[in-house]
């Protein structure tokens, strides 16, 4: 178990230092191995509150694109899973302060806890990206849609939208944090 | 929608980041706000008559020290504090180090003069010095607050109301150290329950406002 952990550790650490330096491959490879975790982590918790897979599905999708817009406070030098860990619970106790929900049990667990369950079977969330890219700026939603949706690079992108390509990538990174708030506000009751 | 989809999406096109962008960020802020509040020193009450004389400048060294070791126990805190994982183990009460010795300072300048005394070195150059002490002091950390607020919201605080708390009072730290230039009392126990009151109470205001300004 504990050599799990740290096996874990040590290849999710590898992804994170690669996709920190642009290294695209392994940043999939990592968010897809986030993901196995998160929603096994997430559909656990949900459940003792009675919430189903598809609030888990939102709230790990929130959680990428956080994990994403915030990858640059992950110091290199430190443990990968408390780093991990510690966005999980933020993004959880959010959730219930968001939802009213009350989970006056939530145990304080250790940050293994994250990595030590898996769980491949995926829904759908209720989540519409459509709907959700038409509710932030028009700047934000081309650049989006562009850099990250068609895979066109920042500098077509840049000429397509006449912007500089520090604007594009600036433009890319805002859209995606109003995206993450756009997500939380859905839950809003 | 399809997390895998989210997956590609995030992953297209992805540039690297720089490993010590809060750093500079936060660091940023720290300038910004200290160069506002010294310009609103500048522009309202303005620096006192005689600040370059040589007792009245030994009078401000002792109060920049104070107002400046708010500001370096503060700031490391911060930047430990916007990085999810790492705010378990910070030692958050360090920050008030600086005002355990400026009471400890104060207590033996009280012990070593005589009672007369007293009144004199609590309410400083006049009777309205201390409200003006403290009124100044959180005029001018409005916009270091401000500022440090716009930093670490680049960042992940997972501790909203503690990392409201340090930020108020550096932006408290760089309040007073705006104020030292403006400030006519000279003596131990003013400057450590006057400054310290208004540094405190910014972190204090702080704390009310994190978790509100602070989510993401």
């Amino acid at each position: 178990m504990e050599e799990l952990a740290y096996d874990q550790e040590r290849e999710l650490r590898a992804l994170i230092t690669a996709g920190l330096d642009g290294d695209a491959e392994a940043y999939h490879r990592l968010l897809e191995r986030l993901t196995e975790h998160l929603r096994a982590y997430y559909r656990r918790h949900l459940a003792r509150i009675g919430h189903g897979p598809a609030e888990a599905e939102d709230l790990l999708q929130e959680v990428l694109i956080a994990v994403h817009t915030h990858r640059h406070t992950y110091d290199a030098s430190q443990p990968f899973t408390p780093w991990m860990h510690a966005i999980a619970r933020y993004k959880f106790l959010d959730y219930l302060r968001r939802t009213k929900s009350s989970l006056k049990d939530m145990p304080m667990e250790s940050a293994e806890e994250l990595t030590a369950h898996s769980d491949m079977g995926a829904v759908e969330s209720g989540l519409d990206l459509q709907r959700l890219m038409s509710r932030i700026s028009s700047k934000a939603r081309i650049a989006i849609q562009y850099v990250k949706l068609q895979g066109l690079s920042v500098s077509e992108a840049a000429t397509r939208c006449g912007m500089s390509e520090s604007a594009v990538k600036v433009a890319v990174h805002r859209g995606l944090r109003a995206l993450s708030l756009r997500i939380s506000e859905e839950r809003r009751p | 929608m399809n997390t895998n989809r989210l997956i590609d999406l995030l992953s297209t096109n992805l540039e690297p980041v720089s490993h010590d962008r809060l750093r500079r960020t936060l660091i940023l802020g720290m300038v910004t706000g200290g160069t506002a509040a010294f310009a609103v020193m500048l522009a309202t009450v303005g620096p006192r008559a005689g600040l370059l004389s040589t007792t009245h400048l030994e009078w401000s060294g002792i109060k920049l020290l104070f107002s400046l070791s708010v500001v370096g126990m503060g700031s490391p805190l911060l930047i430990r504090l916007m990085q999810p994982g790492l705010e378990k183990e910070t030692h958050w009460a360090l920050v008030w180090l600086p005002f355990m010795v400026a009471m400890v300072a104060a207590l033996l300048a009280f012990l070593f003069c005589g009672h007369q005394e007293w009144r004199e070195m609590l309410l400083g150059a006049s009777t309205v010095s201390p409200a003006r002490c403290l009124l100044l002091i959180v005029f001018f950390s409005a916009i270091p607050l401000a500022a440090l607020f716009w930093a670490i919201r680049e960042g992940a605080p997972t501790r909203l109301k503690l990392c409201g708390t340090i930020a108020g009072v550096v932006a408290g730290g760089l309040g007073a150290t705006a104020y030292v230039l403006t400030c006519r009392s000279d003596t131990m126990p003013f400057i450590a329950i006057w400054y310290g009151t208004a540094m405190a109470f910014c972190g204090f205001l702080g704390a009310q406002i994190g978790p509100r300004l602070l989510r993401w």
